[in-house]
């Protein structure tokens, strides 16, 4: 009768319309991906170029004569290399210390009790709402009072504790079960011990998470680095690059810059993509 | 001590409890010796770094002081200036003209794209990626690049002029140099806010899209009266964290246009960023972000309002 027909009739209705809405859908989602990476690629294509015109369009997308001579010439004339290193040392060590100061703090809100507890927690939560443009002149000021202008520690400091790395931690660890602590704690464990030994291991996923998002942080932070250390030779990527006005070698060289400065973000990204898609979901879903 | 318990039995028994209490006593003492120890470091950095700047930046406003001089107390001068500064208002009119061209397009744009990416088709996840890319570079990098692509014989004139329509000077002309900026961050946060709404449209248990469908309801009206209500926290939530975002703006100011042309990039944070150091007027400058402050505070707590109402859509 009709039982045996209509289904698959419906079903194979459906299916059709999925793929010929699917082709559309294909074409608009090929062309804003074309949008997103099309200025990186003519970035990287002139950076390889040389010459007259070859920064006015239109461009060649596949450079016909590639060349290094932007690259060597930013590497000689500039302190590129020198931003580069700045932004490396205060990144890893600022990401690490962070981590350890995140960690720590979560597991006290999540596994302890004190008195104050409240009290110093909604003040970390305050801390969320109070933009950084807010508190940047008076740590300049503090800065320029300890002669701390123009340092690591200018950079590092002020970035170790994140109150959003702090939630981030104390949620995940909230989701964890208690009893590996506990057994430890019985058998005679220190906090301490019960600190390095399980509950770090038992973070990873937070930590990597964590990790990738401030790592990422520090190295694309702008306004602060510029105001705080304004030698050249202290500057970080972001802040040297934008001072440089107008290299010798004119746009290439400068686009061979903005080159380096990007594609070490894009890889620790493509690597650790999972864990930063991740942060960002978390930190959504919590608000 | 011995008044605490009741009845005391043995002379033997009383000192067992009490010492046993006395124990306790000492571990939760520690406990919270090490609690404040593992707390220290955030707090501390927090207090010198947060805290007190933050206090510190709402009295500075009330100071007249180039950061090197001795300040001057001045009471409510600067605030009274600022009410009476034609650029500080320019600077409010571009962060609020900004904000209401970004958030708008980056909203709706990465809610498609999300509802786009949440089929079940081969290598969505490849354009997942794609279109997070801008998010994770660093913005006053990306206005370099941006800011070649703005030339008048740039990429961005080159596609106009594939569709026939005439080159702008994006950059100089002062009716288009705002949008340029607006533009350029639409494009690099678009991942961002999509990446959000994919979690909220996933967190949607399929059964309730199922049960509309079921019941003969169509696509438009399953996503306006089932999706829709139900993904409005995230909604909420992505409009709140650009808003925010978007009146700090600032790198791209900087790199593209200097704030010009004729103040037509002056953001808020620009403007305090200009009287704090090359102005040298700390006091005014911390006037104006302290102004800044209070206009995320606003929204922040309206955010905290809104949501209020959602907490028991599910």
């Amino acid at each position: 009768m009709f039982t045996r027909t209509a289904p698959n009739h419906h079903a194979r209705v459906r299916l059709t319309k999925k793929v010929l809405w699917s082709i559309p859908t294909y074409v608009f989602l090929i062309a804003i991906a074309v949008v997103m990476v099309a200025p990186f690629i003519a970035m990287i294509s002139v950076s390889f170029q040389m010459g007259e015109g070859v920064s006015v369009f239109p461009i060649q997308w596949i450079p016909t004569a590639p060349t290094l001579s932007n690259y060597l010439h930013i590497l000689q004339t500039s302190d590129i290399l020198q931003w580069f290193m700045n932004s490396l040392i205060v990144a890893t060590v600022g990401t690490t210390i962070a981590i350890f100061t995140a960690t720590t703090a979560a597991y006290t809100f999540a596994r302890m009790d004190f008195p104050l507890r409240n009290v110093i927690f909604w003040s970390f939560l305050a801390m969320l709402m109070i933009p950084s443009q807010v508190t940047l002149i008076p740590q300049y000021l503090l800065l320029a009072q300890l002669d701390w202008l123009n340092s690591y520690q200018a950079l590092i400091l002020p970035g170790i504790t994140s109150a959003f790395g702090i939630f981030l931690i104390r949620q995940y660890l909230l989701g964890l079960p208690r009893d590996f602590e506990e057994a430890a704690r019985i058998d005679g464990a220190s906090e301490i011990q019960i600190y390095s030994r399980i509950v770090l291991p038992m973070l990873k996923p937070a930590i990597a998470t964590l990790g990738t998002i401030q790592f990422l942080n520090y190295w694309n932070d702008f306004l602060y680095p510029l105001v705080v250390n304004t030698d050249s030779n202290m500057r970080t990527l972001p802040a040297g690059l934008a001072t440089l006005q107008t290299p010798t070698s004119g746009l290439p060289e400068l686009l061979a810059g903005a080159t380096i400065a990007i594609v070490p973000t894009v890889i620790v990204f493509l690597a650790l993509q999972r864990y930063f898609t991740r942060g960002i979901v978390m930190s959504g879903l919590k608000g | 001590m011995a008044n605490s318990i009741s009845n005391p039995a043995l002379p033997s028994q009383t000192k067992a409890i009490s010492s046993a209490a006395h124990s306790l006593r000492i571990r939760r003492r520690r406990q919270v010796l090490t609690a404040y120890a593992f707390l220290a470091p955030s707090l501390i950095i927090f207090l010198v770094f947060r805290h007190l700047p933050a206090a510190a930046s709402l009295i500075m406003g009330l100071f007249d002081w180039t950061g090197i001089t001795t300040p001057e107390f001045i009471g409510l001068t600067n605030y009274n200036n600022l009410l009476h500064d034609m650029v500080f208002w320019r600077a409010l009119g571009n962060t609020v003209e900004y904000t209401a061209i970004v958030v708008p397009a980056e909203v709706v744009l990465a809610l498609g794209l999300a509802i786009l990416l949440n089929q079940k088709l081969p290598g969505l996840k490849l354009f997942r990626l794609a279109y997070f890319i801008p998010v994770v570079t660093a913005t006053a990098i990306v206005a370099i690049v941006w800011r070649w692509l703005y030339q008048p014989t740039g990429l961005v004139n080159e596609v106009l002029q594939a569709f026939r329509i005439p080159a702008i000077n994006w950059l100089s002309d002062g009716r288009f140099a705002l949008p340029s900026i607006a533009i350029m961050a639409i494009w690099q946060h678009v991942g961002f806010n999509m990446l959000i709404f994919l979690a909220g449209l996933q967190a949607i248990p399929a059964e309730m899209e199922e049960a509309a469908r079921i019941s003969g309801a169509g696509r438009w009206n399953i996503f306006r009266y089932v999706t829709l209500p139900l993904l409005r926290p995230v909604i909420v939530l992505a409009v709140i964290l650009t808003t925010i975002g978007s009146f700090q703006v600032f790198d791209s100011a900087y790199v593209m246009t200097g704030g010009g042309p004729f103040y037509a990039t002056t953001t808020l944070v620009f403007y305090a960023y200009q009287q704090a150091f090359e102005q040298y007027s700390m006091g005014y400058a911390s006037a104006i972000a302290f102004f800044l402050f209070l206009i995320i505070l606003a929204i922040s707590l309206l955010q905290r309002r809104v949501l209020r109402g959602d907490e028991d859509v599910y």
